[in-house]
């Protein structure tokens, strides 16, 4: 479990904190969504939790080890993936085995086991064909499952997924995001996934909603969609279906349910026989 | 304008001194540019050259490989020559009026060209025949023992595999910014001093702020998988001298004393 309690964070040379008394915790094996305008702190929540950003306030604990001791950070680390938006930022080598490597290699493992684990790596994301290729050479999606491998290679139990759909394709996002969930389903990792989409956050437990740097709500998908205009407040875009049928609940004498997110449910209330 | 210069991009072929370790093509190569420079005009420079065009077979790569290397070079090879023919002294070969070119200038150009070429050659072959991390790799290995001495090994050696793998970003990058501003009409190239002055920096800082932001979100990204340093870490792939390795060492230190002795 990961937990924050009354964790506060404020840059170097920054004038207002970027986060606030956030007390939070995640338990192993959730999906949580976080979600919130740009600048309302995601990002700086995501490096809290794997201790690259050490709170000024408060503590960030993982399965118990406190990122304010600084022998905790290794194993904090490597039980804490993070991937970044920016797939071109953080690859380092000049071929795809030497990119998965590099975790386990700084993790002191024997060659042997880091030849396993780049192997294993590179098929659950179904790259092992690539695995002589310059990363620089791929496109934006495949890009982003070799960082995903170089993070399944370290064997976290938990995954933090900083906007990593934000350089894709519609199609390479749905991908991508069946590859996460298939991680949690297979090697019972948790997820947090950060994210504009309302529509893919609606797949995770619970969604946490940031704003100002401060907790503003935190829920289930269900009473996220109950918001209703509030989401727009916090720089969430609804879900086409809930505009949908707020224009429907405009006529007299319908009452559609606000909380309704896929389109057969909508068909089974307005078409009760079919 | 960036891309004139450079070593070269590895050439990936299944080919004997492609396997070789990095650190034995490393070590050959300069026991093979040593030889180059003691070899004298006409016959051991010949024995080079063939020993030069055996290497060229062993590693499969084609005349053409080597070109955009030597391309940069021509101009300095020439003004070099020109300078030779014109002001080396002694027995006269052949003049008209006040031109006068002797024999052992154009004995010193011939050899000076034919040196440079091999040079360019053993460069090219190490860079054609081995990736950079293969070369960083053995440098890392073959430098290790300074590490009693204090020097960071791995960390130098980091730095320097990381920047191989950024140049061509940045190239990339610096033309970019450098193609807006000129959309835009600022060409440090053309107008008055001050005005080319302030389109250069309009140029650098662009350039110096994205390489700085890139430089963070990369150390960013290699803490967050737990890099802590060369303390510690270990390799995917280990490097071995097997027997096509003490065989190629081997012959080019032959080769060197052979010209040396001789
Ligand atoms: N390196 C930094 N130095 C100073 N301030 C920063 C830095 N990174 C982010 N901030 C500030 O912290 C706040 C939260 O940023 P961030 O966590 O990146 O938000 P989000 O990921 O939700 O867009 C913003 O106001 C931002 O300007
Ligand atoms: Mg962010």
């Amino acid at each position: 479990m990961i937990r924050l309690s009354g964790v506060s964070y404020t840059y170097p040379h920054g004038e207002r904190p970027a986060i606030k008394n956030i007390s939070l915790g995640i338990n192993g094996n959730e999906f949580i969504a976080i979600m919130g305008r740009n600048g309302s702190g995601k990002s700086t929540l995501a490096r809290l939790l794997n201790g690259l950003l050490l709170p000024g306030q408060g503590d960030v604990s993982v399965d118990g080890l406190s990122s304010s001791r600084p022998e905790n950070l290794l194993p904090i680390r490597k039980k804490v993936g993070l991937l970044f938006p920016d797939p071109d930022s953080q690859l380092l080598a000049n071929l795809v085995e030497e990119e998965v490597a590099f975790g386990p290699e700084n993790l002191g493992l024997e060659p042997a086991e880091i030849r396993n684990r780049v192997d294993t790596a590179l098929k659950m994301v179904s790259m092992e064909d690539y695995i002589k290729y310059p990363p620089y050479l791929l496109s934006g999606g495949q890009k982003q499952r070799i960082c995903m491998a170089s993070l399944l290679a370290m064997q976290p139990d938990y995954l933090i997924l900083d906007e990593p759909f934000s350089m894709l394709d519609p199609r390479g996002r749905k991908d991508l995001l069946t590859l996460f969930k298939k991680m949690r389903e297979q090697q019972g990792i948790a997820l947090v996934l950060i994210t504009h989409s309302l529509e893919e956050a609606m797949q995770a437990e619970r969604i946490i909603i940031v704003d100002n740097g401060q907790i503003h709500t935190i829920g289930t998908p269900a009473d996220i969609m109950t918001m209703g205009a509030q989401l727009t407040q916090v720089g969430i875009e609804p879900l086409e279906i809930s505009n949908f049928i707020g224009e429907l609940n405009r006529n007299p004498g319908v009452k559609i349910p606000a909380d309704i997110t896929d389109i057969e449910s909508l068909v089974d209330i307005l078409c009760p026989s079919s | 304008m960036f891309r004139n210069i450079s070593l070269g991009q590895y050439l990936p072929a299944d080919s004997i001194l492609h396997h070789l370790d990095p650190r034995t093509k490393t070590v050959a190569g300069l026991f093979f540019i040593l030889a180059v420079f003691a070899a004298a005009f006409p016959l051991e420079l010949f024995f080079i050259y063939l020993a030069g065009g055996l290497l060229l077979y062993l590693s499969r790569l084609r005349m053409i490989d080597f070109w955009p290397v030597f391309k940069p070079f021509l101009i300095i090879i020439l003004i070099t020559v020109i300078f030779q023919l014109l002001f080396i002294p002694g027995t006269p070969l052949f003049s008209f009026s006040i031109l006068s070119i002797s024999y052992e200038a154009v004995e010193t150009a011939v050899t000076f060209t034919l040196r440079f070429v091999l040079l360019l050659f053993v460069v090219r072959l190490l860079t054609a025949t081995t990736t950079p991390v293969a070369l960083m790799d053995g440098l890392e290995q073959m430098l290790n023992p300074l590490r009693k001495l204090g020097l960071a090994v791995h960390e130098l050696i980091m730095i320097m595999t990381i920047s191989l793998r950024f140049i061509p970003m940045f190239i990339e990058e610096a033309e970019r910014i450098r193609k807006a501003q000129l959309c835009r009409g600022a060409d440090f190239r053309i107008g008055s001093l001050s005005s080319r002055l302030k389109n250069l920096f309009a140029w650098l800082l662009p350039l110096l702020r994205s390489s700085l932001q890139r430089a963070e979100d990369l150390s960013q990204a290699m803490e967050a998988r737990a890099y802590q340093g060369g303390e510690g870490r270990t390799r995917l792939n280990i490097l071995r001298l097997r027997g096509g390795d003490y065989a190629y060492l081997l012959s080019m230190a032959a080769l060197l004393a052979a010209v040396l002795l001789v």
